[in-house]
């Protein structure tokens, strides 16, 4: 499955650098160059050659050479400026997962644990807030209060646990708010069932009740948000990162964005399209974890998609 | 036959009356609803609501505080940023109007061909959104506003695009569920058209998810649009927007807070208003879900 998307991915975003304004050759070679100069830059990058073979040897590009370009400001390869960076994103994208998956699961268990109290009406409320408020601004605002305010943490980079506190709250929230509602409907739903009932019957504590039996049979819809959210946090960090002046992946781009550096804004975009799709991935193999139902059917779907593909490879 | 008519009629009636009845006992939603209605009213009259015009500079009054004179303050340049807040709902509304419109056209349209059809041209268009998916909403729009061009225009297109897998997503599960009904293969039946069909029977029918999902997109479309601006790919200035406002009081944020946090607001409280409203819709149009 992965592999098929990704390569319309790359389909999509070779369309969107072929038809972003600009000529390559002369970002390349600066506004000095002769017409000579460019039409043998153009030669040079196999721009004369028709769109579909143009498009080939981007791909082969990609699959041998793990070529994604190259950037017109550093004249180095983008794969080596992403690659550079991500670490700082990976690392921030999975603290504000960590995150955002703690409190948003426990608020919600609460909050379906008590359904229509102050408390879920409360986090219920902070929810709404948590998914409509944008990310960068609310980056912004934390910045002003805790660190020009109170100056408790620093506004900007990404090398000691203190600076990680705010860009992972930053991104964390509007993704917990999600979790956070996904949870409490997921485990309303549970806690009515007859197996709950029978738990409670036999005496079991509370607290295995809801952690053990409710919550285990609530995760495959919660599983899926915290898979969906975290393309949104890799999106989120685009801007969240340089409001931070974190050096990742996002800021790379964002700066790539205002220097018209486009071979870097689209591989960025494809390389974070990879890293969402292995991500995807992870989330499939953990819902045969959380649900053995799936793992028995996991063969036969398998099978079934590959005759589905066979069906479009056919086209 | 004229007598049938009539009833349905009445029968429709009453499920509107019910939905609305459903909605206003909703208090969230309709603070929500109140909230668009400012919103719609002050984008409209904003000349009027507006204590300043947009774009009126006043050198000597910087970086003001908020006063009475200048309730949220003035920005670098001296413009009264309740002003350009006012003025400013103009353009995010009227992006959030048009992209959600882009992008519930063509997505309707991908769903109820893929769900109608089913088969080849279903697996087709669905392998089409999954390669849509797979990139975060948020920077396709970024890619495509890159590619297009800043520019208001380009915005609601690129947030339009990159919306559409949603839509075409949810129409598809609901004509899905709505073909195999008997009604559908009445009209078959009769000979009508696939087209007639899809228009008049099947659409109609998936009209409650697709006005949910339309309201909470306003809300979805208005960050994004705000993102695309605050990177410059969006609104050009002087016309005042939130995201560009967010992006011009960026470097203030040390010494002034307010040039920052109240476009910030205004987007929070519009987004807010829309996802209040649509999930009470959700729960008006289908009382099953809320129990």
């Amino acid at each position: 499955m992965m592999i098929p998307v990704l390569i319309g991915v790359s389909f999509v975003v070779f369309i969107m650098s072929y038809f972003t304004p600009g000529d390559p050759a002369v970002m390349i070679l600066g506004d000095m160059a002769t017409q000579e100069d460019i039409d043998m830059m153009h030669k040079e990058l196999k721009l004369d050659e028709p769109f579909f073979v143009q498009y080939g040897n981007y791909v082969k590009n990609i699959v041998t050479k793990g070529d994604f370009g190259t950037s017109y400001t550093t004249k180095q390869p983008v794969l080596g400026e992403l690659l550079a960076r991500f670490p700082n994103t990976f690392k921030l994208a999975g603290l504000s997962v960590i995150l955002s998956v703690i409190i948003g699961i426990t608020v919600g268990i609460i909050s379906a644990t008590r359904q229509y109290s102050v408390l879920d009406n409360v986090a219920t409320t902070l929810s709404f807030i948590g998914v409509s408020m944008p990310n960068f601004w609310q980056g912004m605002m934390l910045i002003i209060v805790f660190s020009v305010w109170l100056n408790w943490l620093p506004p900007s980079g990404f090398s000691t646990p203190l600076h990680w506190i705010l860009p992972a709250v930053t991104i964390g929230t509007s993704s917990a708010a999600q979790i956070m509602r996904m949870t409490r409907s997921s485990m309303l739903e549970v806690i009515r069932q007859d197996y709950i009932r029978t738990a409670r019957a036999k005496g079991q504590s509370e607290r295995v009740v809801i952690w053990r039996h409710a919550l285990k049979n609530a995760l495959i819809p919660i599983i899926t948000v915290v898979g969906l959210s975290f393309g949104r946090l890799l999106g989120g960090a685009v801007l969240t990162e340089s409001i931070f002046s974190i050096a990742g992946i996002g800021k790379l781009m964002v700066d790539a964005i205002n220097l018209r550096n486009y071979p870097l804004v689209q591989g960025g975009v494809l390389f974070i399209a990879i890293v969402m799709s292995v991500v995807n991935l992870v989330v499939d193999i953990l819902y045969a974890y959380a649900d053995p139902r799936i793992r028995t059917q996991f063969t036969t779907v398998r099978l079934k998609d590959k005759l589905k593909l066979g069906g479009v490879a056919d086209e | 036959m004229s007598e049938n008519v009539i009833k349905i009629k009445h029968r429709n009636a009453s499920m509107l009356r019910g939905v609305l009845i459903r909605l206003l006992r909703n208090k969230a939603a309709i603070i929500g609803l109140v909230i668009i209605l400012v919103l719609i009213f002050s984008a409209i009259f904003a000349e009027v609501v507006s204590p300043y015009a947009y774009d009126e500079q006043n050198l000597r009054d910087r970086f003001l505080a908020p006063s009475t004179a200048h309730i949220f303050g003035t920005d670098s340049y001296g413009r009264d940023i309740f002003s350009r807040i006012v003025f400013g709902s103009r353009t995010s509304l009227m992006v959030g109007a048009i992209a959600v419109t882009i992008s519930s056209i063509i997505g309707t349209f991908l769903g109820a061909i893929s769900g109608y059809y089913g088969n080849r041209v279903d697996n087709i268009i669905m392998r089409f959104i999954d390669v849509m998916l797979a990139i975060p909403n948020i920077l396709l729009a970024i890619s495509i506003a890159a590619t297009l061009g800043p520019g208001i225009v380009n915005v609601m297109i690129a947030v339009g695009i990159s919306s559409v897998p949603g839509y075409a997503r949810l129409v598809r599960a609901s004509v899905m569920s709505i073909r195999e009904q008997e009604f559908i293969e009445a009209a078959r039946s009769i000979g009508a058209s696939d087209f007639r069909i899809i228009m008049r029977h099947i659409l109609p029918n998936c009209f409650a998810p697709i006005i949910v999902q339309a309201t909470m997109s306003v809300a979805i479309a208005i960050l994004s649009a705000a993102a695309l601006s605050f990177l410059g790919l969006g609104v050009q200035p002087p016309t005042p927007e939130w995201g560009s406002m967010l992006s011009d009081g960026r470097s203030y944020i040390r010494d002034y807070w307010w040039v920052v946090t109240f476009p910030g607001l205004a987007i929070m409280a519009t987004v807010f208003a829309f996802n209040l409203f649509g999930d009470g819709l959700r729960d008006a149009l289908d009382p099953r879900l809320k129990q």
